[in-house]
């Protein structure tokens, strides 16, 4: 029994154990149960054959029922493509090549569409390493693959896109380098940007890190600037650039993010449609034209700036249109308004010179033109024109005109014959007078061409003007104007002559060439009537004076010979008394009584004063025949050679000469000097009675003439008789007071006036007396 | 007393000639003097012509001439002197009235030796009169006679 029982224990005890153990397998298996069931993994038991034993979350992912699955394979629920793969992967398993494999592969999901999931799966053998079924883990990937796909996409796109768009994309760190540039910007600076430092590209000073500085201290997120830079062919560009801040994830700046774009010809274009703007202002401004429009239905006046200086508005003004009609000078509305609204309603253009009132007040002339603007369905819906202030031209019109009408009442009532030739010399205009001297009509005149042998012209010796003499065509010949042309013209209906004055000249067209020759006369012929009898007048009194003359050189002759015999015959005669007075005084003295002797000296005294009185009065008439030799004189050398003799001749005299210097003249030295001597003598006779004499000499200068001056402290005379003093033989004193024939002053005279001097004298009694005579100043 | 030669003496008034001569007397001079009537005379008394002819043959110390005088006067009777080859070296003094330029400038250029205008006053006169005398009949030297 021990054994037995001992068996029974053990057995019991064996049974006991084993159902110990049972209890603990399952709860094992109950553990694995739930992780399996209830794993959030899907989990599969798959057979060789492809059957499913699956957990809750594989039917999750896959959208079936697990009874349906067990019915399924996993080549069912697998993606068509996956399969191949899949069984390729399950074999290098089976065949131990692997012992477990891990990938990812699509399911279809029972709606139909792709699950994404990473599958891991182990083959389970038995002991003998037989192998059994495969435990199959899977997890849902679809989102993560769609996003990675998604991702991938974004970056694909983003690559196309900076490939695609024509800006430059470039990142600097915060230290401005080059880290980072799109194709653009490698192809714009060159494959060697990245690294450089962003200043090594600006071209000039340029003061882009100053602007874009507040992104770099966290001030801003973007920044437009604008800065020179060399592009790889060493070209000079300018780039705008867009800079954005570029942050780490604490937030702090690392760098920048900037596009730029080559703005330069943009840049160009604009400064060039900014200049053509200003030069189109400028044009309308000088022009004083500008444009404006009407839009109908919003009855309102767009005016362009010059339109708006036209109006002395302010640029930018837009009135309504009435506002705008209301402008216009009150007698220009209604023609305003009518045009206006012809234009607008009918289509009709206008071209109208209107006045206008601007807001100063100021009336303006202005052009206006406007036109009526269809839309497609030929509705006017817009009329627009352009306006000019012409009051510059009207003015001028109007002076024109006042010119015009001016110069055609002038030629009108011209006393000159006006002819206005045309380039072929035919008559295109001509004043009545022309008409009247021409002997022929108006309407003759027109259009005759000056060969028309109307009339003949003749030179001022009658012969007969050939046609190249014409003056119109000696113009249009030469080109050259005439001037005081003597013509007379022959009219054939009458027979006479009127002589013309005829002045001419050629005027030209810009080319150079005779545009019109115009020609004018005046009537001469009394001119020359009166210059004939001129002509005859002056040869008859050429005769007469010739015949003067040969009557005045006789007489002259005559005379030369009355001095002749004056000088010799005359003097004969008392020579003769003196020399037998003389020779009786001489031998027969003692015979003679006291009173015989006082007659003969009484006779020898008056033959000695009729002896001086004949030399001087020949003196005197020498003087008058003597032909003058003037020459540049020093007046002092010849005051000199006088007064040195007359100091000789009244060495006992005291007097005080008182000279000065005295200009140079042109005159006759040996005249000059007997003008001195008589001045001077003059002046030293009639200072006798003075104790001592003063005589100044000195001259001045007086308009064209030299004034010489003698003055002396004599006894002077009356001015009452002044007038007689320079006659011939005129004495104001007796002879017994002062010697003297009356000649030297006369002589004095007649050689002054014959240099074209005068002479004149003052003086008061006993105060001394004055003499003045004048040469006048350059006469050669 | 020195040998003098002939004075010429021209003049037609016979108040001056006897005016001068009574002038020359106070000189001594009057003896040599030979008075002509005008200047046709002189011609004649110098070229031996007509009442001349059978002078002595010799030149007149000088000759005095009025310019004035009938038939031919002293500028023409000058001009011939100057003239003549044989007459031309004898000295010449005009002694006249006339102060007349042109008398006197006709003269010189002519080549006459002496002008002198006869004063009015009479001791002037006879002062003039004996310094020609003295001067051209007695001081001058004529050239040597074979010069003739």
């Amino acid at each position: 029994m021990n054994n037995i029982e001992k068996s029974k224990e053990e057995l019991t005890e064996e049974l006991l154990k084993l159902e110990q153990e049972v209890k603990r397998l399952k709860v094992i298996e109950e553990k694995y149960r739930y992780i399996f069931d209830y794993s959030i993994v899907g989990k599969s038991f798959t057979g060789f054959d492809g059957s499913l034993n699956v957990n809750q979350a594989f039917c999750d992912i896959l959208g079936y029922s697990s009874d349906k699955l067990k019915l399924l394979k996993w080549q069912d629920i697998t993606h068509p493509d996956d399969v191949e793969r899949d069984q390729n992967i399950i074999n290098s398993i089976i065949t131990g090549e692997y012992k477990s494999r891990r990938w990812e592969k699509r399911y279809i999901h029972k709606n139909g569409h792709i699950v994404w999931v990473d599958i891991s799966t182990i083959l389970q053998r038995d002991n003998e390493g037989k192998p059994q079924y495969f435990i199959t883990s899977i997890q849902d990937i679809t989102e993560q693959r769609l996003a990675k796909e998604e991702l991938h996409n974004l970056k694909l796109r983003q690559e196309s896109l900076l490939f695609a768009i024509p800006e430059i994309i470039m990142e600097v760190d915060d230290d401005k380098i080059y880290r980072w540039s799109n194709k653009q910007g490698l192809e714009f600076f060159g494959e060697g940007v990245i690294g450089k430092h962003a200043d090594d590209y600006f071209e000039g000073e340029q003061d882009t890190f100053s602007i874009v500085q507040p992104l770099f201290s966290g001030n801003a997120n973007i920044i437009y600037v604008e800065s020179w830079q060399r592009r790889k062919d060493g070209e000079k560009r300018l780039l705008g650039w867009y800079c954005s801040s570029l942050r780490n994830e604490n937030g702090e700046v690392i760098g920048s993010l900037s596009s730029a774009r080559d703005i330069t010809e943009q840049r160009l274009s604009e400064e060039k449609l900014k200049d053509s703007n200003a030069l189109l202002r400028s044009a309308e401004e000088k022009a004083k034209l500008g444009g404006w429009n009407v839009i109908l239905n919003e009855n309102r006046s767009y005016w362009s700036d010059e339109v708006a200086a036209i109006h002395e508005m302010p640029a930018g003004y837009s009135p309504f249109v009435e506002d705008g009609i209301n402008f216009y000078a009150p007698e220009w509305r209604e023609r305003i308004t009518k045009v206006f609204t012809d234009c607008a309603q009918n289509g009709i253009p206008y071209n109208e010179e209107m006045q206008i009132i601007t807001s100063s007040g100021k009336l303006v002339w202005v052009h206006t033109i406007g036109e009526a603007v269809r839309d497609e369905k030929g509705m006017i819906y817009k009329v627009q024109g352009a306006f000019q202030d012409i009051s510059v031209r009207k003015q001028a019109e109007i002076d024109l005109r006042e010119s015009e009408e001016r110069y055609r009442r002038l030629i009108t009532n011209l006393e000159a014959g006006v002819v206005v030739h045309g380039a072929d010399t035919e008559i295109i205009l001509n004043n009545h007078r022309a008409s009247i001297l021409l002997g022929l009509s108006d309407e003759q005149m027109k259009g005759k061409l000056a060969i028309d042998p109307q009339w003949r012209f003749i030179h001022e010796d009658k012969k007969p003007f050939s046609l190249d003499e014409y003056p119109v065509n000696r113009i249009k010949d030469t080109k050259k104007p005439i001037n005081n042309l003597i013509m007379g013209v022959v009219q054939n209906s009458v027979n006479d002559i009127t002589w013309l004055l005829v002045n001419g000249f050629p005027s030209f067209n810009s080319n150079g060439e005779t545009k019109e020759i115009v020609i004018s006369f005046i009537d001469i012929t009394e001119r020359k009537q009166a210059e004939n009898e001129i002509i005859k007048l002056n040869k008859a009194l050429d005769q007469r004076v010739f015949e003067r003359t040969v009557q005045l050189e006789a007489a002259n002759k005559e005379l030369e010979a009355f001095s002749y015999s004056v000088s010799h015959d005359l003097r004969a005669p008392l020579r003769h008394i003196d020399g037998y007075v003389g020779l009786l005084l001489r031998r027969y003295q003692e015979l003679l009584p006291e009173k015989g002797r006082h007659y003969l000296h009484t006779i020898s005294d008056s033959v000695s004063q009729m002896g001086t009185l004949i030399d001087d009065l020949l003196d005197f008439s020498r003087t008058g025949r003597h032909e003058l030799i003037i020459q540049d004189l020093d007046m002092n050398q010849v005051l000199d050679e006088s007064l040195e003799q007359i100091i000789q001749t009244n060495s006992k005299r005291l007097i005080d000469w008182k000279i000065s210097k005295l200009p140079n003249v042109y005159a006759d030295w040996a005249m000059m000097r007997l003008v001195w001597s008589n001045l001077l003598s003059n002046a030293v006779k009639f200072t006798r009675l003075k104790e001592k004499s003063v005589i100044q000499i000195s001259s001045y200068v007086e308009n064209d003439d030299v004034v010489f001056v003698v003055r002396d402290n004599g006894v002077g005379f009356d001015m009452q008789y002044s007038s007689k003093l320079f006659g011939v033989f005129q004495r104001l004193h007796s002879t017994e007071d002062f010697e003297g024939t009356g000649i030297g002053l006369a002589n004095v005279r007649r050689i002054i006036a014959k240099h074209g001097g005068r002479t004149w004298a003052e003086s008061e009694l006993d105060k001394g007396a004055t003499f003045y005579f004048t040469i006048p100043i350059n006469e050669e | 007393m020195i040998d003098l030669k002939t004075i010429l003496f021209a003049e037609d008034n016979p108040k001056d000639v006897e005016l001068t001569l009574e002038a020359m007397a106070e000189n001594n001079l009057a003896n040599n003097f030979l008075v002509v009537k005008d200047g046709v005379e002189v011609i004649e008394y110098l070229r031996y012509e007509g009442k001349y002819q059978n002078r002595k043959k010799e030149n007149p110390a000088f000759i005095l001439l009025d310019i004035k005088m009938p038939r031919m006067d002293g500028i023409e009777v000058l001009k011939i002197i100057r003239e003549d080859p044989k007459l031309k070296k004898i000295p010449v003094v005009m002694l006249t009235s006339s102060r007349e330029e042109s008398d006197l400038i006709t003269s010189y250029n002519l080549g006459v030796n002496a002008y002198v205008v006869k004063p009015v006053d009479f001791s002037d006169f006879i002062y003039a009169v004996k310094q020609i005398g003295i001067f051209w009949a007695v001081l001058n030297e004529l050239p040597p006679s074979g010069e003739y």
